[in-house]
Order: structure tokens, then C-alpha cells, then sequence
């Protein structure tokens, strides 16, 4: 499953949630369920934002890890 | 004109199946009584036209029953459009249901054509043909709105994956 790994990146950029929602152009309720990976799935255009403003790459932010048994 | 949410075209239809819907369960409660009387009566007679009538007669009531659980379904489905929630997954099953509901109704008129047949053959023509028509058109309605379940299960899967996508 794919973990969105955006809380780490927010706390090493020392970013509050409703800033980088403002800045995203999202509502805090959007942004709380891409934190909280209850997201289906991502824009290619969210996640150049997210990039651009937390400074990272795709691979900080999303993460790839083996399904455990009964998931 | 508004067709969803409150003052709109769905608002009005609601209002109209509550009002046919106590009419149509007094009305099957009403005709039970009566058809038990009749049917009695048929009994002591033992004509050879007791069967068909005795066939037409339950079938009909079976497809009053039918009008009627359809008629709950869709105030389910109403009410929801009144409130505004379009497309939620609460309305899929109601929509199925209703199908069943119009089969029942189609085969209930099928039943009607064969017991006019077996009956009377020839010599209520109309009436066979216009049961015939009645038929088909419930059982073609209900496969349309089986489909349009599908369709709605299919359009409530989308909204919620473009709902959470981010």
C-alpha cells in the first residue's frame, strides 16, 4: 500500500496544517484526508504543489509498503 | 424548474407518494376483504370458471402488493433527492429493489394473460392483448431500471474516488 508521508515533511518544514492547505488551495478537510491516508488518489498537480512548497520529491512524500496479513 | 432538494420536482413527487401510498395499502387491505367474499362464492358455485377468475383475482392483489413496495421504495429514494443527496449509496438498493418490485407487476400481468387464455380463450381478445402490453412493458421497466441501478452503483463509486482524490 501506498503511505502518504505528509506529516513527517510537515513537521521537518515546520508547516501548520491550515498553511499549507492555504497555500495548496485546498480545504483543511481535503488536506486531513491525504494526511491521514484516507485519500484514493493524488493529482499530479497537488503533488507538484506539494513538492514545490515542502521542497522535496515524490519519494518523501509517498512511501511503498507490504500489505500486512488481514488488511 | 428545480428538479432536486427542497420546493423542487422531487420535493412535489414526495409528497404525492405519501399520499398514494396510505391509499394504496387501504385500497389492498379494502379489496382483501372483498376478494375473500367473492371468492367464497366462487367456491360454493364450483363453475369451471373458477380457476381463471381465482388466478386473475390473486394476481392482481400480488401486483397491488407489489405497487405497493414500490411505491415505499421510491418515497426512500425521494426523500433522499429532497434532502439533496443525489448520488449516495443508500439509493442503490431501493432502485434494485424497485425492479424486482416491476418484474413482479409484469409477470403478475403474464399470469393474467395465460389464466384469460386457459379461461375464456379467444373471446376476451382485448383484454389479453392489453394484459400482453402490460406486461411487457412492466418487465421491460423493470430490466431499465435494474440497468439504471447499476449505472447509479456504478456513478456513486465514481463521485466518492473523485471525492478523495486530493
Amino acid at each position: 500500500m501506498i503511505i502518504v508521508n505528509l506529516d513527517v515533511m510537515m513537521a521537518k518544514r515546520k508547516m501548520s496544517s491550515g498553511e499549507l492547505a492555504k497555500r495548496l488551495g485546498i480545504t483543511p478537510a481535503n488536506l486531513s484526508i491525504l494526511k491521514n491516508n484516507h485519500g484514493k488518489a493524488i493529482r499530479f498537480s497537488t503533488l507538484d504543489k506539494l513538492c514545490r512548497i515542502l521542497n522535496c520529491t515524490p519519494g518523501d512524500l509517498l512511501e511503498y509498503r507490504e500489505e500486512e496479513e488481514g488488511e | 424548474m428545480k428538479t432536486i432538494g427542497k420546493k423542487s420536482l422531487s420535493s412535489a413527487v414526495y409528497h404525492l407518494l405519501w399520499v398514494l401510498l396510505p391509499l394504496g395499502v387501504l385500497a389492498l387491505l379494502a379489496s382483501s376483504v372483498w376478494v375473500g367474499l367473492e371468492l367464497h362464492d366462487l367456491f360454493l358455485e364450483q363453475t369451471v370458471v373458477v380457476f381463471p377468475v381465482l388466478a386473475i383475482v390473486g394476481l392482481a392483489w400480488l401486483s397491488g402488493i407489489c405497487c405497493c413496495l414500490l411505491l415505499w421504495q421510491l418515497i426512500g429514494i425521494f426523500r433522499r433527492l429532497r434532502e439533496g443527496n443525489c448520488f449516495t449509496p443508500d439509493n442503490v438498493p431501493p432502485l434494485t429493489r424497485s425492479a424486482w418490485c416491476l418484474w413482479g407487476i409484469g409477470v403478475c400481468f403474464l399470469g393474467v394473460c395465460v389464466a384469460l387464455f386457459c379461461g375464456a380463450g379467444m373471446q376476451v381478445v382485448f383484454t389479453f392483448f392489453l394484459s400482453l402490453l402490460g406486461a411487457a412493458a412492466f418487465l421491460l421497466l423493470g430490466a431499465g431500471v435494474r440497468v439504471l441501478s447499476e449505472l447509479y452503483r456504478r456513478a456513486v463509486e465514481y463521485k466518492l474516488e473523485n471525492d478523495l482524490t486530493i
